[in-house]
């Protein structure tokens, strides 16, 4: 296998990253990783860690997001990036507020979260806030889009995000500095060392945001329409990642990962309230240790992660104060072996274990799960198709946990199109919130229940001229989840989660990605648009057929990126379509449409360089809200200026 | 007949418009119904509801008895702007509508048949009900456990009066007002009572746990409905039975103290018939019914219903019992009338998001 890499020079850690994300990369999926830079050479492609998430999702689509992007995006949000160029809608409180992703019509608990293969969802609430996680930190930001029980277990039924880092072992050191300031006294650093030559790999990252945030907004929501400044909204975030790679030899390699954060931000008043003086910190310790030992014909994975989070809130209004501590210890043991020329074997077990304390729960409650499972792919001998089979089942205290099978293929149709299909099985087991919480609790819940099938067609005339690269790709998808958990009330305030809802999710992803390379310009297109109709299914229920709150309908993004010589251009544009806020569908938000361009321009002194960024973002200050009655920032700028020393 | 069509074609088109002019929430809802004559216009029920928790904003619903037809977002809809994050409750007098925002830390005031604002006090802590004592002043129960005075000439708080936990329900009994404090974020079981001429407590005294709803009847006599600690269908440890107190209201003296028999069910809200001699409360079960001359309570449901009603109310004009359904909470909730002396449900209609208040004009 072979892969283009553009020649290290000119942009240095731009390329460099490229690589970090094409080590692992996978030609099928990959052709959006490499930018930049006038002439091409070819590099042996190094497969140091090839995941169960480049090899084993055989029939669905993984997506990596373009490495330049992520460098553009550094000083901004997960949120924003997967926002503009995904079709993941984006559930977000506001800049810097809680962000939440939706996959294909299913909630944020459906989408996994994972940090270098584990489970970033934690237990007690099975889903995460984007907006805690830096960019800056991760050189690759994978998502799979689909079920995926069979590989990762509980909460994989809409998709998954992976985030991940990766080493490089050759010579260099290397320190880059990043500094930012933007509207609504946005202030961030970021300060990154690497250390490296071919036995060890030292990546350090520190960074520290400070924002006001207080935008004005204009609330219509009074008499007389007013221009307002955004109260209570303040937040600050710092924390530190630290990477060490080892290779003990070419068949040994260890890793280390570290990772400290504190957020601490206010949480502002919606447009139909007077005042809020809610708060929040949280505080995550997260760590993660892995070996691998690759024999002739597999590979031993042994990994181990320690995860402790804590969450302080504070509303004086409601007079709550509630403090939440979550330790999660997660290990698994994997082997990867080929079984003959054209049979490949992934199998493994893996143990997790929760424990959380929380004031609501009346005393610690702890969850302990393992997961066995058998993988196989299978490369066909009389067509150009592999056909791949997952299993997967987890033991779960207190649940009987369906077994998860999936069955994928995908290959060549003919000439330049490709074919992709994958039927699974998926399950997501509630949350300890929805067994403990005093009261509403219910310890009898059922773990939810899909089905999920989907087609793909996928064109990719790779070779009809070599300057212009194009994949188009067309997705059909389907699933069905019974046992969806809903909270319902009951009187007097006081809520229970049980499984009532069936959802049918169903839609169709469409994809291109265009680049062009001339002599000194490079122009990339992508535009998506995805139609996702989400809704109940509820025989003889008045919200039969009724579409799901906070799920549009259609959903379009688009983006052009134009380098050159002298600088970059980048402008993006999303458009999220209506979405209803009550389950009748009797109310709605407006569609809303929001456009961000990046202008950056690289200087190069010696073997030092520098780049600067600017950044504007919802560039026609349109007015919009993604919750209803949580506003958004108008036009907003940002100035970033970054330093790379080698 | 033919007028009236014309007029309800404009009317029609008048909505069409005004939905076309907002920016803010979609509204799929077609009020084609204005008040046509003025004897319909004398004779509607308020409804407020609260509107979905934590983001969002309540709403005025405005049903006419004559034409059985009612009109939601009446204030949105006159205004241009919706009152705020939960409608606590709605409160008429002297022509004027008194909207009770609770989270929005407001009262809306606004004329009785425009609806257009007439002003609005706001910095009121967390305002849960409003009282009328005469015409410069009222009385609001506050959940900074207080009891707001406003002056309603020029729409101002003018003293605050500090009582128990989460005042919530008043009920005036000549100079005297009676405060339930349910506990509000935390827990009380007391009745504080005012003394509405020099705006000072008179005296607070011991009921029983979490008092929610408090009626007159034709003796004379206070029947204050207290619902008990803990949640329904949801036992935990410390749980304590509702009671329903009979109190004679000028000695303070307990005439009557009627447990109820499980710890785990409580009873909750409370009113009282045209006549004022039968109670009417919700419980698991559906909608009971108390005779004050009656010294024990009934064990089968005057209505029974296995859906969780919110709001309790009674509509003297009609001799009817009115109830609100919020279904999930996050949907239109409906209002459910029900004949009060055979229990047959009479008419019902969609009201709004957690239809959670009554004001019979």
């Amino acid at each position: 296998m072979k892969l283009f890499y553009p020649k290290l020079g000119k942009h240095k850690l731009s390329c460099l990253l490229i690589l970090f994300a094409g080590i692992i990369g996978n030609p099928e999926t990959d052709l959006f990783a490499q930018s930049s830079g006038d002439s091409l050479t070819e590099l042996p492609i190094v497969d140091i860690i090839a995941s169960r998430l480049d090899e084993y999702t055989i029939g669905l689509n993984h997506e990596k997001i373009d490495s330049l992007s992520l460098t553009y995006y550094r000083t901004s949000s997960l949120a924003s990036v997967l926002g503009d160029l995904t079709p993941i809608f984006i559930k977000s409180y506001g800049v810097g507020s809680l962000s939440t992703i939706s996959f294909r019509g299913t909630a944020a608990h459906h989408s996994g979260v994972y940090w270098n293969g584990f489970n970033l969802n934690p237990a007690n609430i099975g889903m995460s806030d984007l907006s805690l996680f830096p960019l800056a930190f991760f050189e690759s930001v994978e998502i799979l889009y689909g079920g995926a029980s069979s590989l990762y277990g509980s909460g994989n039924i809409g998709g998954g995000l992976h985030l991940k880092n990766l080493p490089a072992f050759y010579k260099m050191k290397k320190i880059d500095v990043e500094l930012a300031y933007g509207s609504f006294n946005e202030m961030e650093a970021i300060g990154t060392a690497v250390m490296a030559n071919s036995k060890w790999y030292s990546k350090t990252v520190i960074m520290g945001k400070n924002m006001l945030n207080d935008f004005t907004y204009t609330n219509y929501n009074v008499p007389e329409p007013i221009e307002e400044r955004q109260q209570n909204s303040e937040l600050s975030q710092y924390g530190i990642m630290q990477d060490i790679h080892r290779k003990i030899s070419s068949d040994q390699y260890v890793y280390l990962g570290l990772w400290y954060q504190k957020s601490s931000r206010n949480i502002p008043p919606t447009l139909t309230m007077s005042e809020s003086k809610a708060w929040q910190i949280d505080r995550a310790f997260r760590s993660s240790l892995r070996y691998t030992k690759y024999f002739k014909r597999g590979t031993v994975n042994l990994k181990a992660a320690w995860f402790s989070e804590f969450l302080h809130y504070v509303d004086e209004i409601s007079n709550i104060d509630s403090e939440i501590l979550v330790n999660t210890i997660m290990s698994e043991l994997e082997w990867k072996c080929e079984i003959s020329g054209n049979l490949h074997m992934n199998t493994g077990l893996s143990y997790s274990s929760t424990t959380a304390d929380i004031e609501a729960y009346n005393g610690d409650k702890n969850q302990n799960s393992l997961a066995f499972y058998l993988m196989l792919i299978h490369e066909m001998n009389f067509i150009p198709w592999k056909v791949n089979l997952n299993m997967r089942q987890e033991l779960i205290e207190g649940y009987k946990v369906p077994f998860t099978p999936s069955l994928g293929f995908e290959g060549k149709i003919w000439n330049f199109i490709y074919g992709k299909m994958n039927f699974s099985q998926n399950f997501r087991i509630p949350s300890m919130n929805d067994r403990y919480w005093i009261p509403g609790g219910n310890e009898n819940l059922e773990p939810e229940k899909s089905l999920n099938e989907e087609v793909s067609i996928i064109f990719k005339p790779m070779n009809m001229k070599k300057s212009l690269n194009a994949d188009i790709s067309l997705s059909i998808f389907n699933a069905l989840i019974k046992n969806w958990i809903q909270w319902i009330p009951s009187s007097q305030g006081f809520w229970t989660p049980e499984n009532i809802m069936e959802v049918r999710s169903r839609g169709v992803e469409f994809r291109t990605r265009l680049s062009l390379m001339t002599k000194h310009i490079i122009t990339k297109i992508n535009l998506g648009y995805t139609y996702t109709k989400s809704t109940n299914v509820h025989e003889s229920h008045s919200l039969n057929g009724k579409q799901l709150i906070y799920v549009p309908l259609h959903k379009v993004s688009g983006q052009i990126i134009i380098e050159t010589r002298f600088f970059t251009f980048l402008y993006s544009q999303s458009y999220n379509g209506i979405r209803y806020i009550l389950r009748d569908n009797s109310e709605s938000l407006p569609a809303y449409s929001v456009a961000n361009v990046n202008i950056s321009k690289g200087f190069k002194i010696k073997k030092q360089q520098l780049r600067l960024q600017f950044d504007v973002f919802n560039i026609w200050g349109r007015e919009y809200q993604s919750i209803a009655y949580r506003p958004m920032p108008g036009r907003s700028y940002k100035l970033g200026l970054r330093f790379m020393i080698n | 007949m033919k007028k009236r069509n014309l007029m309800f074609l404009v009317i029609a088109l008048l909505a069409v418009f005004t939905a076309c002019e907002k920016n803010e929430i979609g509204d799929d809802t077609d009020n084609p119904y204005l008040p046509s004559d003025t004897s319909a216009q004398k004779s509607y029920v308020l409804i407020s509801n609260e509107g979905p928790f934590l983001t969002g904003t309540g709403s005025i619903t405005r049903y006419d008895r004559v034409l059985k037809t009612c009109q939601k977002k009446v204030f949105e809809n006159a205004n241009n702007y919706p009152p705020g994050n939960i409608v606590q409750s709605v409160e008429v007098y002297d022509n004027k509508v008194f909207i009770i925002v609770n989270n929005a830390n407001k009262i809306e005031i606004a004329n009785d048949s425009s609806f257009e604002s007439i002003a609005v006090i706001e910095n009121i802590s967390l305002p849960r009900y409003l009282l009328p004592i005469d015409k410069n002043k009222a009385y609001v129960s506050c959940w900074d456990d207080k009891v707001a005075v406003i002056d309603l000439v020029n729409y101002e708080v003018i003293n605050s009066i500090a009582v128990g936990v989460g005042p919530e329900k008043m009920l005036r009994y000549e100079n005297k007002v009676f405060v339930l404090n349910i506990g509000g974020f935390g827990n009380d079981s007391t009745l504080s009572v005012i003394d509405c001429n020099s705006d000072v407590v008179d005296t607070t005294f011991f009921v029983a746990s979490r008092p929610s709803g408090i009626v007159l009847d034709k003796n004379s006599n206070i029947w204050v409905m207290c619902s008990g600690t803990g949640f329904n269908g949801y036992p935990l440890p410390g749980d304590s039975p509702g009671h329903l107190i009979c109190i004679d209201p000028g000695d303070y003296s307990i005439i009557q103290d009627i447990t109820f028999t499980s710890s785990t069910e409580h009873p909750y809200k409370l009113v009282i018939n045209h006549l004022k001699d039968i109670l009417f409360y919700l419980y698991p079960g559906g909608i009971f019914k108390f005779n004050i001359n009656s010294n024990s309570l009934e064990s089968i449901p005057f209505v029974a219903s296995s859906s969780m009603f919110y709001a309790l109310g009674f509509d003297d004009e009609e001799e009817l019992i009115y109830v609100s359904d919020p279904l999930d909470y996050v949907q239109q909730g409906w209002v459910f009338k029900y004949d009060a002396t055979n229990g047959t449900v009479v008419d019902s209609f969609e009201s709004g998001v957690i239809p959670g208040g009554f004001y019979f004009n």
